[in-house]
C-alpha cells in the first residue's frame, strides 16, 4: 500500500513538474486588423476584421444584445435606465435618465470600473464631435441627442439629452457605446485636444488597448498573426446567462453578486440555454491568411479551429470540408438581403402598380431553388425572418405561390388598372398551365411608349447570384413588354450612380443589417432621399414617414415592434424595394479541438466574434 | 561616363513624372471614392460621409488634388492612408517592403542562377536529349498557370506530404514570445545580405585582379564566399535570433521554389540563345584551336560574353522586386507591397496606392539606369561617346 502511495506521490510530482500546456483557440482571418486604437477602429477604420480581434473583444458597453437571442440586457449597468425626467436649464428643456453601474468590475490592469470611466467616454465623444470621429461613433453619441453625462456617485451616472430619444438613439445607440478606461485615455485625449487637429491626433495615437472583457491584447505580428491573451482579472468569468423559452433572460454573476432578469417576460420554467462566461482558453490566435484555399487546408490539417469570414465560406469548399470527419459545417441565417429598387422620381417607376407588377413577375423560389440550386434562399421582406422579433410574417408577398402564367396575368391586371396599355398585349389562355403569348411595347397611361431603361446589377465577378437574378428579371419583364435591360457592372459604379448621383432607373444591391430595424427609417423616409442619402430611390409616402418617425422615437420594445410591423406593411404594399433573396452564412470549425455553447445564431459565429469568451478547447 | 549617367538620370525623372501622372489619373478614373465603402452602413449618414471626404481632401477639385499629390511625391511625403487613417503611407510601405524584398530578391537570385547554369549547359549540348528535356520542362513551367501551380505546390508539399509550412511567413508558436518583431528580423536579414554582397563586390573588384595565379584567385573567391557565409551564420547564432531567421527561411522555401520553377525557364532560354550566338564567334574558335579544355572554353570564353543579356535582364527584374507579386503574396499569404497595391486600389486608398506605385516606379527606373551602366561597362564591344552608347569598331 505504501509503495503505491509513494508511486502516486512521485507521479503527481512529476506531472506537477511538467510545463502547463496552453489551451489556444487558433483561428483564421483574411485581412489584417489596422489599428489598436478604438477611436480609429470604430471610426474611419471601421472594418469587420478590427472588430473581430480588437474592440469587439476588449470593450464592454452599458447595455448590449445577448446572443443568441440578441435580447437587450445590461452589461456594465446594474439595471435598466430610469424613465426620462424633464428638466429646464437656461430656458432649454432637457431629458435626464440615470444609469447605475455594476460594482466590482475590473479593467485588465486591476483598477475598478467606475462612473468616471463612463462619464469620460461620453464626454470625450462630445468633445471631439462624434460626426468628425466618423464611422460608427455618430450613432453612439449623436450630438443632436446627447447633451452631456454627469457622475452622480462612483457607480451611477446621469445622461442629459436634448430630446426624448427613441430606442434607436437610446437603447440601441447611446447606451451601446464601448466604455474606455479614463486612466489609459485621459492623457491621450488631453494631448489631442491641445493639438492643431484633435481628431487626427486622437485617431493616430498608439495606445496599448485597455480591456475589460475575457481577453486583453497580447501580440501583433504584422502580416502574420494577432494574439489576445486571457484576462485573469475578468470580472465576467463565471457569469451565467440563461435564455428561457418565453424570451426571458436571466444573468447571474456570483463574483460580483450581480443578478438581473427581464420582467416582461419574466423567466419561467427551465432555461433553453445556459451560457457560462470564460475564458476557457489561454489565448486566441488570429492567423492572417490571404486566401480561402490556404485557410481551408489549415482547418483540414488542424492548424486552425475556426475560420472568420463575414460572408461565410464559399459553397465550393463544402465538399472538401466534408472529407474530414472532425470538421463540423454549420449554416445560419444572415441578417440582410439583396434587393431591387426603382428611381421613383422617374416614370413609370413612380407608379406603384408598375412596381407591384415587376414584383409579381419575379419568381424568387424558381431562381433560388432551380437555377441557383439552393445556394440562396428566397426573401421578400425588409426585415428578414431570421430577425424573428422584428419580422412581420403577415405582409403581402406579390406573386407568392403563382405559376408563370398566373404571374403574367396578375402583372397585366395591375398595369391595366394603372392605365397602361400595349402595342401587343400579352395573352394568357390558361394561367395554371402556363399557356400564354408574350406581349410587346408597353405604353404609359399618358399614351407615350415606355422608353427602354436599364437595371444596374452586379457583374458575375462580384456576385454571380445577383447577376443571375438580373438576367431572369430582364427576361420576365420583356415577356410582358417592359423594355428592361440588365446592365451588369461593378459595385462602385452602381453605388456611385445610385447614391452620389441618383442617376439610374433601377438597381440591384444588398444590405447587411443590425438587430434593431431602424434601417426602415434610413432607407425609406423621405428626408433621406437627398444626394448621398440612403433612400436613393426617392420613396415618398407621408403616411409611411409618420410611422417611420414614430418607430425612431418609440420608447418601448412593444411599441417599436408594432410600428415596425406597420412600416413593413406599407413597404410591402408600395414596393419601393423588391427584396429578392439572401444566402445562408456557412461556417466550419474543428469539433475535435473546440466546443461552442451554441452554434445556431443569426449571422453565424462570426457575427458574435467567434465566441472567444465561451469556447472551450478540447485538448 | 558621368555625362552618360547624368543624361540617364534626367530621362528617368521625366519618365517618372509621366508615370506618376498616368498612375494618378488611372486611379482617379475609377468610379467612386473611399467614402463609397460607408454606403453599406445605414447608420453612417450622408453628413458623416461628407465630413470624411472633407478630412481626406476629396472635396477639393481634381487639379488641386493632383498638384498636392505631386508636391507630396517629390518632397518625400507620401501622405496619409485613407483606409488606415491617419497612419502615414511611409509607415505602411516600410512595414511591408522588407518582406517583399527578402522573398522576391531570393527567388530572383535562385531562378536566375539556375537558369544561367542550365542555359549555359544545354547550349553546349544543343540537340541532345538533355537539351530537349530541359527546354520542355522549362517552357512548361514558364507557361504554367501560376496561381494553380502555387496551390498545387502548397497542396502537395505542405498539406499532403507535410514537409513544408502551409502558408504565411512565420509560425505563431515560434514568435509568440519573440524579443523583436518579424519585421526587425527581415530588416536584419536584408542588412546581412547587403553586407555580404558588398564584401563580394569589394573582393571581386579589388582583391581578385591583384592575384596572379588562377588557383590563388579560386582560393580567394572561395574564401570570400565561405568566409562571408560563415560570418553570417556565426552572427545569427550568437545573437540568439537564428531560430527566428530560420523560421522565415523555412517559410520561404515553398514560395521561392514555386517562383523559381516558373521563372528559371525564361533565363535558361535567354542564356541558351545567347550562348548559341557566342559560340560561333571567332575568339571561341581560337580558344578551342589553342587546345583549351572544353569546360574552360565554355565557362571562361563563351559564357562570359553570353551572360550580358542575362545580367541586364536580372538588373531589370531586381527593380521589380520592390513591387512584389500579387499572386505570390496572395497564394502564400505573404503580405507585401503587391498586396498593398491591390488593396489600396480596391479600397480607393489613393495616397497608399500612388505611394506604393511611386516607390516601385523609382526602383524600376533606377534598375534601368543600373542595367544600362552595367551593360556599357561589361560589354567590350560598346563605348560611351559624348554621353551616348555606341558600338566599338
Amino acid at each position: 500500500m505504501r509503495w503505491r502511495l509513494t508511486a502516486l506521490l512521485l507521479l503527481a510530482m512529476a506531472v506537477a513538474g511538467l510545463p502547463a500546456v496552453a489551451a489556444t483557440y487558433e483561428t483564421a482571418i483574411f485581412e489584417e486588423p489596422t489599428t489598436l486604437n478604438v477611436f480609429a477602429g470604430l471610426g474611419p477604420q471601421a472594418t469587420v476584421w478590427n472588430s473581430y480581434v480588437t474592440y469587439g473583444v476588449y470593450y464592454s458597453t452599458l447595455y448590449g444584445n445577448a446572443a443568441p437571442t440578441f435580447a437587450w440586457v445590461p452589461q456594465l449597468a446594474r439595471d435598466v435606465p430610469t424613465p426620462f425626467q424633464e428638466v429646464t436649464e437656461n430656458g432649454q428643456t432637457l431629458y435626464t435618465s440615470d444609469v447605475e453601474i455594476r460594482g466590482g468590475i475590473r479593467w485588465a490592469d486591476g483598477s475598478l470600473l467606475t462612473a468616471d470611466d463612463v462619464v469620460f467616454t461620453y464626454q470625450t465623444l462630445l468633445a471631439f464631435d462624434a460626426n468628425k470621429l466618423g464611422g460608427n461613433w455618430p450613432s453612439y453619441a449623436n450630438p443632436d441627442v446627447l447633451a452631456r453625462v454627469e457622475k452622480l456617485n462612483d457607480y451611477a451616472v446621469r445622461f442629459y439629452l436634448k430630446k426624448q430619444p427613441g430606442l434607436a438613439d437610446w437603447q440601441y445607440g447611446i447606451l451601446q457605446a464601448p466604455i474606455v478606461q479614463k486612466k489609459t485615455w485621459e492623457p491621450v485625449v488631453q494631448r489631442a485636444l491641445a493639438s492643431e487637429d484633435p481628431v487626427r491626433t486622437l485617431q493616430a495615437a498608439e495606445v496599448t488597448p485597455d480591456a475589460i472583457g475575457a481577453f486583453k491584447y497580447g501580440r501583433w505580428e504584422r502580416g502574420a498573426f494577432f494574439e489576445n491573451v486571457a484576462n485573469p482579472l475578468s470580472s465576467f468569468k463565471g457569469e451565467v446567462t440563461e435564455f428561457y423559452p418565453n424570451g426571458a433572460v436571466r444573468i447571474t454573476n456570483s463574483r460580483t453578486n450581480f443578478t438581473w432578469a427581464t420582467t416582461d417576460p419574466a423567466p419561467e420554467g427551465q432555461p433553453d440555454l445556459r451560457v457560462e462566461e470564460g475564458p476557457y482558453v489561454d489565448n486566441v490566435v488570429y492567423r492572417i491568411y490571404q486566401n480561402q484555399n490556404a485557410a481551408i487546408l489549415a482547418l483540414l490539417r488542424g492548424e486552425v479551429s475556426y475560420i472568420f469570414n463575414s460572408l461565410g465560406l464559399q459553397r465550393g469548399f463544402e465538399q472538401q470540408l466534408r472529407t474530414n470527419p472532425n470538421v463540423e459545417i454549420i449554416r445560419n441565417n444572415t441578417n440582410g438581403f439583396r434587393y431591387l429598387t426603382f428611381n421613383m422620381r422617374r416614370e413609370p417607376f413612380n407608379i406603384p402598380e408598375f412596381r407591384q407588377a415587376v414584383a409579381t413577375l419575379i419568381d424568387r423560389e424558381f431562381v433560388t431553388r432551380d437555377i441557383l440550386q439552393g445556394v440562396a434562399f428566397p426573401l421578400a421582406t425588409v426585415v428578414p425572418p431570421g430577425n424573428e422579433y422584428w419580422h412581420n410574417p403577415e405582409v403581402t408577398v406579390w406573386g407568392q405561390g403563382m405559376t408563370r402564367g398566373q404571374r403574367i396575368q396578375a402583372a397585366v391586371e395591375l398595369l391595366k388598372k394603372a392605365g397602361f396599355s400595349w402595342r401587343r398585349e400579352p395573352v394568357v389562355r390558361d394561367a395554371a398551365a402556363d399557356d400564354y403569348t408574350p406581349g410587346e411595347g408597353l405604353i404609359m397611361p399618358n399614351g407615350q411608349p415606355v422608353q427602354p431603361f436599364e437595371m444596374l446589377a452586379p457583374a458575375p465577378g462580384y456576385d454571380p447570384l445577383r447577376a443571375t437574378f438580373a438576367l431572369w428579371i430582364e427576361r420576365w419583364a420583356q415577356e410582358i413588354g417592359i423594355p428592361l435591360r440588365a446592365r451588369l457592372t461593378d459595385f462602385n459604379t452602381i453605388s456611385t450612380r445610385a447614391y452620389d448621383e441618383q442617376d439610374f432607373d433601377m438597381f440591384m444591391l444588398g444590405w447587411s443589417l443590425g438587430i434593431y430595424p431602424d434601417h426602415i427609417y434610413y432607407f425609406f423616409h423621405s428626408s433621406q432621399a437627398g444626394l448621398g442619402g440612403f433612400n436613393a430611390g426617392g420613396y415618398n409616402n407621408p403616411e409611411f414617414d409618420r410611422v417611420a418617425e414614430a418607430l425612431l422615437d418609440a420608447q418601448t420594445l412593444e411599441e417599436a415592434r408594432e410600428l415596425a410591423f406597420e412600416a413593413q406593411e406599407y413597404l410591402a404594399r408600395d414596393v419601393p424595394y423588391v427584396v429578392l433573396f439572401d444566402t445562408p452564412v456557412m461556417e466550419a470549425y474543428r469539433r475535435d479541438q473546440i466546443q461552442y455553447p451554441y452554434t445556431e445564431v443569426l449571422g453565424g459565429l462570426q457575427y458574435i466574434y467567434g465566441l472567444p469568451s465561451t469556447v472551450k478547447a478540447m485538448r | 561616363m558621368l555625362r552618360f549617367i547624368g543624361i540617364r538620370l534626367v530621362q528617368a525623372v521625366v519618365t517618372l513624372l509621366v508615370y506618376m501622372t498616368v498612375t494618378y489619373f488611372i486611379l482617379q478614373a475609377m468610379p467612386g471614392d473611399v467614402t463609397v465603402l460607408f454606403t453599406q452602413n445605414p447608420r453612417i449618414t450622408a453628413e458623416v460621409r461628407q465630413e470624411l471626404a472633407r478630412r481626406l481632401g476629396l472635396d477639393q477639385p481634381w487639379y488641386l488634388q493632383y498638384l498636392n499629390y505631386l508636391k507630396n511625391v517629390f518632397t518625400g511625403n507620401l501622405g496619409v492612408s485613407f483606409t488606415q487613417y491617419p497612419r502615414p503611407v511611409w509607415d505602411i510601405i516600410v512595414e511591408r517592403l522588407p518582406r517583399t524584398v527578402v522573398l522576391f530578391f531570393t527567388a530572383n537570385v535562385v531562378s536566375f542562377y539556375i537558369g544561367f547554369l542550365l542555359g549555359r549547359f544545354v547550349a553546349w549540348r544543343r540537340g541532345s536529349r538533355f537539351d530537349y528535356a530541359t527546354t520542355a520542362v522549362g517552357v512548361t513551367f514558364w507557361t504554367a498557370f501560376y496561381p494553380l501551380l502555387g496551390l498545387i505546390m502548397m497542396w502537395l508539399f505542405a498539406y499532403s506530404l507535410g514537409w513544408l509550412p502551409l502558408n504565411q511567413f512565420i509560425s505563431p508558436s515560434v514568435w509568440r514570445d519573440a524579443p523583436l518583431s518579424s519585421n526587425d528580423v527581415f530588416t536584419l536579414m536584408l542588412a546581412n545580405l547587403g553586407l555580404f554582397v558588398l564584401l563580394l563586390l569589394a573582393g571581386h573588384g579589388l582583391a581578385l585582379p591583384r592575384i596572379g595565379t588562377v588557383s590563388g584567385r579560386i582560393l580567394t573567391a572561395a574564401g570570400l564566399w565561405g568566409g562571408g557565409a560563415l560570418a553570417s551564420v556565426a552572427w545569427w547564432w550568437q545573437s540568439g535570433l537564428a531560430r527566428y531567421a530560420l523560421d522565415i527561411v523555412w517559410h520561404m522555401v515553398l514560395p521561392v521554389a514555386t517562383l523559381s520553377l516558373v521563372s528559371f525557364g525564361g533565363t535558361m532560354l535567354l542564356m541558351r540563345d545567347s550562348m548559341l550566338e557566342t559560340i560561333r564567334e571567332d575568339y571561341v574558335m581560337a580558344a578551342r584551336a589553342r587546345g583549351l579544355p572544353e569546360r574552360t572554353v565554355r565557362d571562361r570564353y563563351a559564357a562570359r560574353t553570353a551572360i550580358l543579356p542575362v545580367i541586364t535582364s536580372f538588373a531589370l527584374n531586381i527593380g521589380f522586386v520592390v513591387s512584389g507579386g500579387i499572386v505570390t503574396e496572395t497564394v502564400f499569404s505573404w503580405p507585401g507591397i503587391g498586396l498593398t497595391l491591390l488593396e489600396a486600389a480596391r479600397l480607393y486608398d489613393y495616397p497608399l496606392a500612388t505611394g506604393a506605385f511611386a516607390f516601385t516606379g523609382i526602383f524600376v527606373v533606377l534598375a534601368h539606369i543600373v542595367a544600362d551602366v552595367l551593360h556599357a561597362l561589361m560589354d567590350p564591344r560598346l563605348r560611351i561617346v559624348g554621353g551616348e552608347v555606341t558600338a566599338a569598331e
